[in-house]
């Protein structure tokens, strides 16, 4: 019985090569972003620049619905900063009281999605269509609150919400079921329309419903073992840099 | 290699200390869980329409799935197990694939197969005008594909260990095969039958991921207990805490009623 004998041994010294490769490295201080989900390509475009600025420290996302963040903000999570799509996550994840004081750093534009290959729906009254597949983010998470407070402007809520038929736990989830052809409409952040789905997606504007904008909020985490780190991120992104980066990726300024 | 004799002292002891360890690390979280909230919420919780939905939606689903289960997994045990077919160890294998597949990859290729840009949810849409994504139709295809093996791969043992020459003696006595499953199998299988029927349902009870992939999440529709209890940790964590108790409630209820199964040596 010597080859499993020899196998383990092979594992183990594997282990200890692996082990002993991370402590060579140079300790590495990493910050941790959690971010809504519609910052995903915005952040990581500022990603290079922070850390060219600030050797040895390695800026990890959380990317994902601000709700979720919050929750887990709220539950006690590691985190340095928190950007949310919206000021009501923001205030819940403030509750913990872990949260220093909060800006507006961008805004954003709600917009209909569709398939492409699908012309039927010309503007919103269109959502309330009888047998609509209509998919939205939950009522939690920002970009569905916003949408719900866009349809009620329009005075299409009931009706459109009628035809939901999945309520999606952050923006993406919107997207993709769009862009996929599984559902017939969804209403997104302007910003979600990126490069990579721009062929499989037709944008129609949420007309009458202008005065419903998405406003973003950062701050740093009151409890962050490295605050000067969260405070200099937080300048980053509410800065000029921040907004060139921001602008590029089509978000609108604060 | 053989087993050196002295000192099973030592040896017990390790034993039972990793063997506590592993007792501990299961009962923690369900100590926690119940710790967590008082039971006036868990009762809160337990009479809120939300929940009501979302409890009678969990049963009518995973009810149907177990149903659909023992539809077609009953007779896809049986050939397996007796009857010698080409490709028979291939669709074994296709069988036992949900089981240690991840659900979300389940629900992907659920999508691949019966989405609206599907293999049939095309012609299932022009042709019939069902589209099934985000019904819940769906939430049920969803849970008897990864819950049905469980029901077929039990069974399909029972079967198998199960001696030919009973089957045999009935048929030189004249009975057809039905009568022979019906009236000779079925009841010596009972034991696993029961067995796999349970742990199918508690699968199907407890799908989470192709069910949010392939079906949706929408309250009354598609949104079944697992669904509403990560819904509900962004919103109210103790109200997800509280769905958990529910849930829990449910599997000891249903290990307590299978107890003759799963704990025969205590």
């Amino acid at each position: 019985m010597t080859r499993p004998r020899s196998a383990a041994r092979r594992v183990v010294l594997l282990g200890a090569l692996t082990l002993g490769g991370c402590s060579g490295a140079p300790a590495e201080r990493v910050v941790h972003v959690a971010a809504a989900m519609s910052l995903k390509e915005a952040f990581t475009d500022l990603e290079a620049g922070f850390e060219a600025q600030h050797p040895g420290v390695d800026v990890v996302f959380n990317f994902a619905g601000s709700q979720t963040l919050a929750a887990q903000i709220v539950a006690g999570a590691p985190a340095d900063v928190f950007a949310s799509a919206d000021r009501a996550q923001m205030e819940r994840a403030a509750a913990s009281s872990r949260m220093q004081p909060a800006r507006v750093f961008a805004r954003n534009k709600l917009v209909i999605v569709t398939p492409a290959n699908d012309p039927s729906i010309q503007g919103p009254a269109d959502l309330s269509r009888a047998g609509l597949r209509l998919i939205l983010a939950g009522e939690t998470v920002p970009v569905g609150a916003y949408a719900r407070e866009a349809l009620n402007r329009l005075g299409v809520r009931e009706a459109a919400l009628a035809n939901v038929v999945s309520n999606e736990e952050n923006v993406r989830g919107v997207v993709g079921k769009v862009a996929t052809g599984e559902a017939d409409a969804g209403i997104v952040y302007a910003t979600d329309v990126t490069a990579e789905l721009a062929d499989k997606l037709r944008t129609v504007t949420l007309a009458g419903a202008d005065d419903v904008v998405p406003a973003y909020e950062i701050a740093a985490l009151a409890d962050s073992r490295q605050p000067e780190l969260a405070a200099a991120f937080v300048d980053l992104v509410a800065g000029p840099a921040g907004a060139a980066a921001l602008g590029k990726r089509g978000f609108l300024p604060p | 290699m053989s087993l050196k004799p002295g000192r099973p002292g030592h040896a017990n002891l390790a034993i039972g200390l990793l063997a506590g360890a592993a007792v501990v690390f299961f009962a923690l979280p369900l100590v926690g869980l119940l710790v967590r909230v008082a039971p006036a919420e868990v009762w809160r919780q337990l009479t809120a329409p939300a929940v009501q939905t979302a409890l009678r939606l969990s049963l009518t689903v995973s009810l149907t799935a177990a149903g659909l289960s023992l539809l077609l997994g009953l007779p896809l045990a049986y050939a397996l197990a007796r009857l010698p077919f080409p490709g028979r160890g291939l669709a074994r294998a296709l069988v036992t694939l949900p089981m240690v597949l991840p659900p979300v990859v389940g629900g992907t290729a659920l999508l691949a197969a019966f989405g609206r840009r599907g293999l049939l949810g095309g012609p299932l849409e022009h042709g019939l005008g069902v589209i099934l994504p985000y019904t819940t139709g769906a939430a049920v295809l969803a849970a008897t594909f990864v819950a049905a093996p469980f029901l077929v791969i039990t069974v399909e043992g029972a079967l198998r260990g199960l001696d030919p020459r009973l089957e045999q003696a009935a048929a030189t006595l004249g009975a057809s095969r039905l009568r022979i499953v019906a009236t000779v199998v079925l009841p010596a299988i009972r034991p696993s039958l029961v067995a796999g029927l349970a742990l199918c349902w508690a699968r199907a009870l407890g799908e989470f991921g192709a069910t949010i992939t392939f079906a949706g999440n929408l309250q009354g529709r598609t949104q079944t207990m697992p669904l509403a209890v990560y819904e509900a940790l962004h919103t109210s964590p103790d109200g997800a805490v509280a769905l958990s108790l529910i849930l829990l409630a449910v599997s000891l209820a249903l290990l307590a009623a299978l107890r003759g199964h799963f704990f025969k040596g205590g």
